[in-house]
């Protein structure tokens, strides 16, 4: 058949092949959707870009506006990844874990290698972290940590960083797992360790860290390897019962955080002392656990970048009398910690420090 | 050339006459040229001669009386003469096991008492260094800048005993 008027040849179309090309018209629709809606949370941005084509405002405001996202936003969204952690030390250490994100103080860490950490769970929630260990034993310790711990603590870095006691530089771009990537540097107010954080430009989520000795060697390395926003988890996913059974070992610290150490003085039976630090550090809460003889002090100092929390403790009548040889005024080392015995007291410091800072808050302990 | 160690072991069987022939010109010809072997051969020789008097095993009464009446001629051992103690033996005997024995319970007794100070002291800074351990992990899982990852996999593997590094070890 055909339209006179116009010479064009119109044909009449069966129905089976309308719905067909309908059909179709409606896939295509939904595949654009689909690009279109992929495009929003992976963009095709190459590994590397320079500042200069990611900043689009000045410098300054765009490394707060990161910051703002990472410590508020970037807290409360959930996701799903597959981490790599790496210290780089004497010898290089490596294991990897899931990492799953339901929000503020809701995260649960599984390990999966190396065989010692394997089955492993760090939980935390609103009561602090609870530290599932199988091996040798299976044992639960639980810290402490108040709710609004994350949030008091996002409040004073950026605090700290409007105040200019905390440098944020934008280093650079990067992808990571597949999510472009800024890549942030935190510096104290003098010399001394810091650290890099790559966080997800979309969500503001931390994708990636690294810390730094004062030197610029680096120390340990985080990464995730795989994200996926588009989880969503049970309420008892982020539940102490969802851990394994085991016993729970006392929690530390057993008080909420004093206001100074004058308060924490009261009801300790030694003398607490505080140790000789850089003027960039400052002390940023208290703690007692125990009573008595068996009463232990923990003083927490930071430079708004990296944290140094000290633990005192006396040591019982029988435990202080000299045996073998003095103690020794060069610190040991166990579980990443280190420590000494001067005076019958035992000190415990974690944290990074170099030599000669550590020489002077052990000889200012004396 | 023969050593001194081997020629003083010559020496002792060559006196027993229990070297070949051809030891014996060896060490003829050390002892010769070495001063300090052939002191040691003459004394060896005048020993083993003086040990000879004493023909066949003597019991104590015996070599008490012979030593005594050599004593008592005043040669080269001395002029005091000794006498055989009249308490019996044996009773010193138990004396000294009992004094022995003493001594070494003082001994086992301070070793055990500096052990359990030492290990009691050893618990004590074991559970603070617990306490810190936790507290540390805690405040690495609530601290935005913190990575907790890291901090439980240096727990697990601290092996350096020296604070002279920075950072995790």
């Amino acid at each position: 058949m055909s339209d006179g008027g116009s010479g064009l040849l119109v044909r009449r179309l069966p129905p089976r092949v309308h719905l067909s090309l309908a059909a179709l018209g409606a896939v295509g629709q939904l595949a654009l959707m689909a690009v279109a809606s992929d495009a929003q949370l992976r963009p095709r941005e190459p590994t590397a870009l320079p500042v200069a084509a990611s900043v689009e405002q000045p410098s300054a405001g765009r490394e707060r506006a990161l910051m703002r996202r990472f410590l508020l936003s970037g807290q409360r969204i959930p996701y799903y990844a597959e981490q790599t952690t790496r210290i780089i030390g004497a010898r290089a250490l490596e294991s990897r874990q899931v990492v799953k994100h339901g929000g503020v103080m809701r995260e649960r860490i599984e390990y999966l290698s190396p065989a010692r950490l394997r089955g492993e769970v760090m939980l935390v929630n609103g009561d602090g972290l609870w530290h599932y260990r199988p091996l040798p034993e299976p044992r639960i310790s639980h810290g402490i940590a108040h709710r609004d711990a994350v949030a008091d603590m996002a409040r004073d870095l950026l605090a700290a960083v409007r105040a200019k006691r905390v440098s944020v530089r934008l280093v650079g771009t990067e992808v990571v797992a597949d999510r472009a990537a800024a890549v942030l540097e935190l510096r104290g107010r003098e010399a001394g360790p810091y650290k890099r954080i790559w966080l997800d430009e979309a969500t503001g989520v931390r994708l990636r860290n690294e810390a730094f000795s004062s030197a610029g060697v680096m120390l340990s390395t985080s990464y995730f390897t795989r994200i996926d926003y588009s989880v969503r988890y049970s309420p008892g996913e982020f539940t102490p019962a969802s851990l394994p059974s085991a016993p729970v070992d006392a929690a530390v610290p057993a008080s909420p955080p004093l206001a100074s150490v004058a308060e924490a003085q009261i009801g300790t039976s030694f003398s607490i002392r505080e140790p000789s630090l850089p003027v960039r550090y400052s002390l940023k809460g208290v703690w007692v656990s125990g009573t008595g003889r068996k009463r232990s002090v923990i003083l927490r100092y930071s430079d708004g970048v990296n944290a140094l929390l000290l633990v005192q403790r006396h040591l019982a009548d029988q435990a202080s009398r000299r045996v073998g040889p003095p103690a020794s005024t060069t610190p040991q080392r166990r579980w990443g910690v280190a420590y000494w015995v001067s005076d019958d007291m035992v000190y415990t410091l974690t944290g990074t420090v170099r030599p000669e800072i550590m020489r002077r808050i052990v000889e200012s302990l004396r | 050339m023969m050593h001194c160690a081997r020629a003083q072991r010559l020496i002792s069987l060559d006196i027993d006459q229990r070297l070949s022939a051809r030891d014996v010109v060896r060490l003829q010809v050390h002892v010769g040229a070495c001063p300090d072997c052939a002191a040691l051969a003459r004394q060896m020789r005048t020993t083993v001669a003086e040990l000879r008097v004493l023909t066949g095993p003597v019991s104590d009464d015996r070599f008490i009386r012979g030593l005594n009446a050599r004593l008592s001629d005043g040669n080269a051992l001395g002029t005091t003469k000794m006498t055989r103690p009249q308490i019996g033996r044996g009773r010193w005997h138990i004396v000294g096991a009992c004094t022995v024995c003493a001594a070494i319970a003082l001994v086992l007794a301070a070793h055990l008492n500096l052990d359990m100070s030492a290990r009691s002291r050893d618990a004590e800074v074991s559970r603070t260094l617990t306490a810190a351990r936790a507290h540390a992990l805690t405040y690495a899982a609530t601290s935005p800048l913190e990575d907790v990852a890291a901090a439980n996999l240096a727990a697990h593997y601290a092996a350096d005993r020296s604070a002279e590094k920075p950072g995790y070890e």
